[in-house]
């Protein structure tokens, strides 16, 4: 009896892992694809609006969704209530908290950007937006290739994996 | 030997293949190999006692 409870239990773990798993890519692209929209938004602000950051990333909080917004909203107060801290600091602080599914790489690429955040003229920042939309698109039209077949093997990654820890603990 | 081992190894060899089968066609073949790998080495460690066994009633019945 407990070793059916047992492999219930394992079999719901790995199972869950893989759902998981499987949908942690979408987030990603989601969210990758939400930076985009946020970014595109920052850029007219900034051409058109003349905008401070701090007002510009409140609007951007309100005009996005997921996670995202909450990155922008708390950069936005981050900088409304900053006491010394550069522009960049306030930045990763926002990125480093925020619940998005983002991976390593886009992290390094949204950490550059923020290293140009309140840096030099309007066309350095609408260069370094430009920039990090470019590896945006090309980054969501390769995640979106490879997706579909990666959502598959996580999946069943995980009804095996399980299967076969179950098995080996009999 | 309790039988039990002998479907064990079996369900261990079935699900690897499977795991090996769906690592390769995602296209991550490295995992493929270690997942096999893995699953070898676990089956050895099961049945190495019983092999050392087979040995031992080997030599007591030909008196070596």
């Amino acid at each position: 009896m407990f070793k059916l409870i047992g492999t219930i239990l394992i079999m719901t773990g790995s199972v869950g892992f893989g759902v998981y798993f499987s949908a942690k890519e979408s987030f990603r692209v989601q969210d990758l694809l939400e930076f985009k929209k946020a970014l595109l938004i920052l850029s007219s602000e900034i051409e058109y609006m003349r905008a401070t950051l701090s007002e510009a990333c409140g609007n951007i909080a309100k005009r996005t969704g997921l996670g995202i917004s909450g990155v922008f909203a708390s950069f936005s107060h981050a900088l409304a209530n900053s006491e010394g801290e550069t522009a960049y600091q306030l930045w990763r602080n926002a990125i480093d908290t925020g619940k998005i599914f983002i991976a390593a790489e886009d992290r390094a690429v949204l950490d550059d950007f923020g290293k140009t955040i309140g840096y030099l003229d309007k066309q350095m920042q609408k260069n370094a937006i430009e920039y990090a939309v470019r590896y945006i698109d090309e980054k969501a039209a390769t995640l979106q290739k490879q997706s579909d077949k990666n959502k598959k093997m996580y999946r069943s990654l995980g009804i095996i994996g399980g299967l076969l820890i179950a098995v080996v603990l009999w | 030997m309790d039988i039990s081992l002998l479907f064990q190894i079996a369900a261990v060899g079935i699900l690897v293949t499977v795991l090996n089968q769906v690592l390769k066609n995602g296209g991550r073949d490295e995992q493929a190999t270690m997942v096999t790998i893995a699953g070898i080495v676990l089956v050895l460690f099961w049945i190495v006692g019983h092999i050392a066994d087979l040995f031992a009633h080997l030599r007591t019945m030909f008196e070596l």
